[in-house]
């Protein structure tokens, strides 16, 4: 099982947390100005390092050159959280170190040589650090890493340097979002250094209400004081979130179960369904199931599972073939038909 | 290069301008950029960093010394990190130096790093700080003992050595 299929993740306003440490090796340039010798001589390294018979890592981590995946591959793991946009994009030598339940990534050669991502189910950040930490002692062992006494962690960009550290937490905050406070919150969140803002979706307006809270500040705080500080904004998030479901649920309850019950029916009998209206739709089933109004259960899967299973790419791997927008959305019905 | 505009002095700054995509380059010199409208108002500079150099009056980004500004290892420029927003390797964070830490400190409040690896790297130098000390008692304990054992021959070396490593000191 993978880390999102775990059914817990419908239980509260946290999806999930997720810890993301950057580093680089000394004697090599960052991935945007080195060669692709060099570039494949890292590769290997930073594999080596990792995959090999000194420490009982290596054998619960795969192997993924990226450069060798379909499109539609590198778009599912996209979609899946596990590399990033500008990974899939890249054309040089990089490759993904991914463990069994895709719970820890080793990106090699993305923004930075290295990206360690260690992401947990629910409010679970200090496993997610600890993890990581964990990992980055171990590459840290049999290579040496760029670090600056004053500066510490040296990365490509200067918004990463120090710690190198981001901490975040995925929210589902359909309450907030639909009483208009979201620009308000992220102004808010930004004075302490934290940013907030749509995982789905393109432009002002993010699908399924889905967010991700994550500190901006790299330098001058240890690890500690930053996941401090996060966990300590966000908890006052998630308060926010709940207080407004609650005085909803007690002042216009009727209008929260109309509201879960129609999304459901028409994520269950649609014949056919664009991605945005499956997201929104399934953003407020899940606030039924948050709230005590829908049977988890009535869902095969949890919900932010299938947020991520009717997207694109993950959709076209389970098609096969490239198919035209009107076949994804058919196929997108189906999928939902098959886990209400 | 001439000053493009009095095209008598030496250019040392440059200024790129961009207005709906169309990008207008300029050389100047000193006292011309100095005249210039352009540098006050810090525009026309693209990249991520614009507006935070814009923010806080620095026209140094464009500042072009003669020999400076690129690093020695993978030759980027400071102008092309301006531009680019990334820089190419570790060793750029030393070429930059001090107009780094001043973005850094525009960018994350902070120049130094309280983090993981800090408390070790500290520790390593300041238990390396004091290894001339202790070089150097140990020398004025020998000489101590030459004394007491008369050998003054020896002693004058010692002290010829403390001496040496004294001034190395100063």
């Amino acid at each position: 099982m993978k880390w999102y299929e775990d059914k817990s993740l419908d239980s509260g306003v946290v999806l999930s947390s997720r810890v993301r440490l950057a580093r680089n090796i000394k004697g090599f340039a960052f991935p945007s100005r080195l060669g692709d010798d060099k570039a494949w001589e890292l590769v290997s390294k930073i594999k080596d390092s990792v995959i090999n018979e000194r420490t009982p890592l290596g054998a619960s981590f795969e192997y993924i050159y990226m450069p060798s995946l379909s499109a539609t591959e590198k778009l599912s793991m996209l979609e899946n959280h596990i590399v990033s946009p500008e990974l899939v994009k890249k054309q040089s030598p990089c490759a993904v170190l991914a463990n069994e339940d895709n719970s820890v990534n080793i990106l090699i050669n993305e923004e930075d040589q290295i990206r360690i991502q260690s992401m947990c189910t629910g409010y679970n950040i200090d496993k997610a650090w600890e993890e990581a930490d964990r990992i980055d002692n171990l590459i840290g062992e049999s290579v040496k890493y760029a670090y600056d006494d004053t500066l510490g962690y040296l990365t490509a960009c200067v918004t990463n340097v120090g710690t190198g550290m981001r901490a975040s937490f995925m929210l589902h905050l359909p309450m907030l979002e639909g009483s208009g406070k979201m620009n308000r919150l992220a102004s808010d969140v930004g004075k302490f250094g934290m940013t907030i803002r749509g995982i789905y979706g393109e432009g002002s307006k993010p699908l399924g209400s889905v967010y991700q809270i994550s500190n901006q500040i790299t330098l001058g705080k240890s690890e500690r004081e930053i996941i401090e500080n996060l966990k300590n904004i966000t908890t006052q998030i998630i308060d926010m979130e709940n207080a407004l479901r609650e005085r909803t649920l007690k002042s216009r309850r009727i209008d929260m179960e109309d509201a879960a019950y129609r999304a459901l029916g028409t994520l269950k009998y649609c014949a056919k369904i664009s991605s945005a209206e499956a997201m929104e739709l399934l953003s407020r089933v899940r606030l039924g199931i948050i709230s005590g109004i829908v049977d988890k259960n009535l869902c095969k899967t949890n919900i932010y599972n299938a947020m991520m299973s009717v997207q694109g790419g993950n959709l076209q791997s389970r098609i096969g073939h490239n198919a035209d927008e009107s076949e994804r959305d058919i196929s997108r019905a189906a999928y939902l038909k098959s886990i209400f | 290069m001439l000053c493009d505009k009095c095209k008598t002095n030496k250019a040392t700054v440059h200024i790129r301008q961009s207005i709906n995509g169309t990008v207008t380059e300029y050389d100047l010199c000193d006292k011309c950029a100095a005249e210039s409208e352009m540098i006050n108002d810090g525009f026309g500079f693209d990249g991520l960093f614009g507006g935070f150099l814009n923010g806080m009056g620095n026209t140094e980004s464009v500042r072009r010394k003669e020999g400076s500004g690129i690093c020695p290892v993978c030759g980027l420029s400071f102008e092309e990190f301006i531009n680019g927003g990334r820089l190419g390797c570790p060793d750029c964070y030393t070429a930059f130096g001090d107009r780094l830490k001043g973005v850094l400190k525009n960018i994350q409040g902070s120049t130094l790093h309280t983090g993981k690896g800090s408390d070790e790297a500290r520790r390593i130098k300041t238990e390396e700080a004091p290894k001339e000390l202790t070089e150097e008692e140990k020398l004025k304990n020998e000489l101590e003992q030459a004394i007491k054992a008369e050998n003054y021959e020896k002693a004058a070396e010692i002290r010829d050595k403390i001496r040496a490593l004294k001034g190395k000191e100063d």
